[in-house]
């Protein structure tokens, strides 16, 4: 990853990187990367959608099946100005994805080229039953 | 009228940049009436009948600041100021209120000598009766002798520091401003505004809050009484809404954490603070308080 590429670019290369993983890596399907796109400090950013192999977590209902799942790729390091506010968590809810979301997934690059993934629920939530 | 909650604030430190200020409750039936309301706090007093163990504690019950601050803003407990002897603030606070404490010293004496001459005189006036040298409720004469006998014999209580201390708590409390300057004083020295805002919050959403930091957290919240439920939210310090980033190496160990002790791993920032207050009284808006609760997603 080049930290001197202007930020569009990198924002590129973050949904690259986490669309090919998702699919190759954790074996997820029908990955896109959404249209809607929301502009944060003069950075595009946009979500991907996807389904997972199997369920995620049980407190979704089994009637839905597994759903579709929002992931925002960030960088774990921070020497750019995307910063991951309370602020723009809030935007990336309410405009980029469906009304009465609950959750998104993180996905976090490392320099290494690796991704790790978390839930953010909007609100305060209970952990998942194991 | 209902009694409020006594708080007892022990102040230690003599700067007023490095005070320490630590609410406690030392009524059992007070520690009771604050568990009710969802403050449980930590017994920190020596148990008498086992003092060489500290898995069994007795009162005094210590407060979060928070805690202290959310039981005084909703109207439930009042805030003393718990007198240490060696505290150098005692020194000044009798400086400052010497002249006035001289004089309420002094008509005390005028009082008791008073009250005691008339006591006194009473006495004289049923001996005489019941001699038969006077008529039953016949009026005493007037007799210098017997009036400077009787002046002579008066008991003089002279100035002591524990009836000035007395003395100084009563008229402190009169004043009533004493709440509000120590609770200014916890604010400014414990916590911030933001991390208040955050617990009032989720009282409010009916979580009970205690010191999380055996979770790496500000509070663990608890949907209930902590002896009915297990906590299942470690709260971390509040950030800027706007302007503060998520620190992701945080997230990420903290997250990781909360797998392990099932947990969600919740941050909160304040995204306005309602009306300002200008006192120490509710606020008319109510602030809004924005929380994310994050835990790890069971793949990659």
């Amino acid at each position: 990853m080049d930290p001197c590429s202007s930020d569009g670019d990198d924002r590129l290369y973050l949904e690259e990187l986490v669309e090919k993983s998702l699919i190759h890596l954790q074996l997820w399907k029908d990955v896109v990367v959404e249209d809607k796109l929301v502009v944060w400090k003069g950075v595009p950013v946009r979500l991907l959608t996807g389904c997972p192999p199997h369920v995620l977590s049980h407190d979704e209902k089994p009637a839905d099946g597994i759903g579709r799942e929002y992931i925002l790729p960030v960088n774990m390091t921070q020497y750019k100005e995307e910063q991951v506010t309370l602020a723009f968590l809030d935007i990336v809810f309410s405009e980029l994805c469906a009304k009465d979301t609950k959750r998104i997934i993180l996905a976090i690059v490392n320099t290494d080229g690796t991704v790790v993934f978390y839930f953010v629920y909007n609100g305060v939530h209970k952990p998942k039953r194991n | 009228m209902v009694n409020k909650i006594r708080i007892s604030v022990v102040v230690q430190g003599t700067d007023a940049s490095d005070l320490v200020l630590t609410p406690l409750i030392f009524k059992l039936e007070d520690v009771e009436r604050a568990r009710k309301l969802g403050v449980c706090g930590i017994l920190a007093g020596t148990l008498p009948t086992a003092a060489q163990q500290n898995m069994f504690l007795s009162v005094p019950l210590k407060l979060m600041a928070e805690e202290a601050i959310w039981l005084f803003l909703s109207g439930h407990a009042e805030v003393v100021h718990l007198r240490s002897p060696t505290s150098s603030l005692i020194g000044n606070l009798i400086k400052e209120n010497l002249e006035s404490l001289q004089a309420a010293n002094e008509s005390k004496l005028q009082e008791s000598f008073r009250l005691q001459r008339q006591f006194k005189v009473e006495q004289h006036r049923l001996k005489l009766e019941s001699l038969g040298r006077l008529p039953p409720g016949g009026e005493l004469p007037h007799d210098p002798q017997i009036d400077s006998l009787i002046d002579s014999s008066l008991f003089v209580e002279t100035a002591n520091s524990s009836s000035i201390l007395s003395k100084l708590s009563s008229k402190q409390q009169q004043d009533g401003c004493i709440d509000a300057q120590i609770i200014n004083c916890m604010i400014a020295n414990y916590s911030n505004w933001d991390n208040y805002l955050l617990y009032q919050s989720l009282r409010e959403n009916g979580y009970v809050l205690s010191p999380g930091a055996r979770f790496g957290g500000l509070y663990i919240a608890y949907p209930g009484d902590p002896l009915r439920y297990h906590s299942h939210i470690t709260v971390q310090p509040a950030i800027d809404y706007y302007k503060e980033g998520i620190d992701l190496t945080l997230l990420t160990s903290g997250a990781r954490l909360g797998t392990s002790v099932k947990k969600m791993w919740v941050i909160g920032g304040v995204k306005n603070y309602g009306t300002k207050q200008e006192e120490l009284r509710k606020p008319k808006a109510p602030a809004d308080v924005s929380f994310f609760s994050i835990e790890w997603a069971g793949f990659g």
